[in-house]
């Protein structure tokens, strides 16, 4: 009796069981190909030194729907862009992000933080954070935890 | 003593989940663990006039009938109608009615029709109980809404043709159902969301981003909804105008906030929504089906304000003023000095997550003001 508190009772109602799936929301899928392409978009934007349309190129259309390796492919063109930029220069590309490019780039923050490719750039990525949310407020933060549409 | 606008009391010091006013706006009605008590406020200073027991566990809601029933519901499965027997004010008596709910779970969340005839109540069995008198047998019993129902039920609100009812889960869906009971209700003119509504019919089924749905309310013509999700924004919603496609609305709206999440929302006109939250303090909200939605303006906005508010305390309460002591202490321990800049107190009045909005008084069509509970026990009165 004592774990009670652990006991699973919604096997006994299986009709009204929710399973993950169906509380995410649609997301077209994304196949890796069309990935690597962005990725190579992506790098020829950076060596013209346009960072903020790199940016907005890599954030407008993240793959909600990819699998983790596709997912994992794109975060790594996102750090490469977030780690080209100047440190003076981030406050000036935040504020020309639109409200939903913010959210999703504060999503592409905190999935750095929690990978290995961002580890490495630890540094960049705080002070990428630190001065969005000087901008955005808290609002990108509490989107990152509650919505389901992961990047 | 001239009275503060706006006019804050200190009702308890435990959280306080739900609140009602009377129709004469003299008594306010409020959740207090176990117990639901009410408070005499005629006079600008609060005084317990009744505690209404009978729930073994947290009562999660309350609502007072246009005719002066109160309905409680409770994590203890139970939902109870309050008649009043006899007397006004401080010696009226209540006679308390179980209602059969037959839920398994918590029910979360209670509210009367507009005509005071049926109420819903939600539940974490992911069901919503619609409940009616039956004179013959003198008991309050429920039918139940279940399909497509698959999670927690946060929030209920009564079209005010006392047949549709919409709902917010926790699983990201906003619902709109029929509560149609045949031995209550006569047959609704049709509306937007549909013209044949036999019992449990879904009207309206929409889905966002799978973040838990706080609040869901009806606009003022009942033609549109709007609901506040843990994603801190505010949707506003206009359903299809053929009523075929439940699920794709015509128009939609979400506000992205910086704000913390909202809790509660209401409609002061339909151009005009209030609501408010994690954050302490009311946002206002207007726009409209064409031009869109937008934040224009803060009630007790914390940045605009210096000095926190004096607050209307509950007279007999002294445990109020041994945690003032208390938090004195703490200050003076952690930082060397009591002063007022560092006591921990926020600039807004609510001092933690406001919890419900209600609609306090109008003019004309318009909500002129409004009163909010919060979990740090208070209950204010602002003008819009």
């Amino acid at each position: 009796m004592e774990d009670w508190r652990r006991i699973d009772i919604d096997v006994y109602y299986p009709e009204s069981r929710i399973s993950e799936e169906e509380l995410k929301p649609y997301a077209k899928p994304v196949s890796l190909e069309e990935i690597q392409i962005k990725a190579q978009q992506i790098r020829s934007l950076l060596s013209k030194g346009s960072f903020i349309d790199a940016l907005a190129y890599a954030i407008d259309e993240p793959p909600f729907g990819g699998d983790a390796q596709t997912k994992e492919l794109h975060l790594k063109s996102v750090v490469d862009i977030l780690t080209a930029v100047k440190q003076s220069e981030i406050s000036s590309i935040v504020k020309q992000l639109t409200i939903d490019q913010q959210d999703i780039l504060v999503k592409y923050l905190y999935k750095a933080m929690g990978s290995k490719i961002g580890q490495q750039q630890g540094g960049i990525i705080l002070s990428w954070f630190d001065k969005t949310v000087e901008i955005t407020g808290n609002g990108p933060i509490v989107r990152y935890i509650s919505d389901r549409n992961t990047v | 003593m001239p009275i503060p606008n706006p006019i804050p009391f200190q009702l308890t010091k435990e959280p306080i989940y739900d609140h009602c006013f009377s129709g004469d706006r003299k008594f306010v009605a409020i959740t207090k663990q176990n117990t639901a008590e009410i408070y005499d406020l005629s006079n600008n200073k609060p005084k317990l006039v009744t505690v209404l027991e009978g729930h073994d566990k947290t009562i999660t809601a309350i609502d007072i009938a246009p005719d002066g029933k109160i309905v409680t519901c409770s994590q203890d499965r139970n939902a109870i109608v309050w008649n009043k027997i006899s007397g006004t004010g401080a010696s009226a008596t209540y006679k308390s009615t179980l209602v059969l709910l037959r839920i398994n779970r918590a029910a979360t969340v209670a509210r009367w029709s507009p005509n005071g005839l049926k109420f819903a109540v939600g539940s974490s069995d992911r069901i919503i109980a619609v409940c009616y008198f039956e004179p013959e047998n003198d008991w309050w019993v429920s039918k139940h809404i279940k399909k497509p129902l698959k999670s927690t039920i946060l929030s209920l609100d009564w079209h005010e043709n006392n047949v549709l009812l919409s709902c917010g889960s926790a699983d990201g869906h906003v619902r709109v159902f029929s509560g149609f009971i045949k031995s209550v209700d006569e047959k609704p003119a049709p509306t937007v969301w549909g013209d044949r509504l036999p019992f449990q019919t879904l009207c309206g089924d929409y889905f966002l981003n799978g973040s838990w749905i706080h609040d869901v309310k009806f606009s003022t013509n009942g033609e549109f909804l709007a609901f506040v999700s843990h994603d801190s924004s505010i949707n506003i919603l206009y359903p299809s105008k053929n009523g075929q496609e439940i699920s794709i609305p015509d128009k939609f709206y979400q506000v992205k906030t910086s704000f913390l999440p909202f809790k509660s929302l209401i409609f002061i006109n339909n151009s005009k929504i209030i609501t408010a939250g994690n954050d302490c303090y009311p946002v206002v909200f207007e726009g409209n089906e064409n031009s869109g939605w937008n934040f224009t303006t803060s009630i007790d906005d914390p940045i605009a304000k210096k000095q926190p508010t004096k607050v209307i305390t509950n007279e007999d309460d002294e445990e109020l003023n041994q945690r003032d002591a208390l938090n004195m202490f703490r200050q003076m321990d952690l930082k060397g000095s009591s002063s007022q800049e560092h006591s921990g107190l926020l600039p807004t009045i609510h001092q933690n997550s406001i919890t419900k909005i209600r609609p306090y008084s109008y003019n004309g069509q318009n909500v002129a003001k409004i009163s909010t509970s919060g979990n740090d026990g208070k209950i204010v009165i602002f003008d819009v």
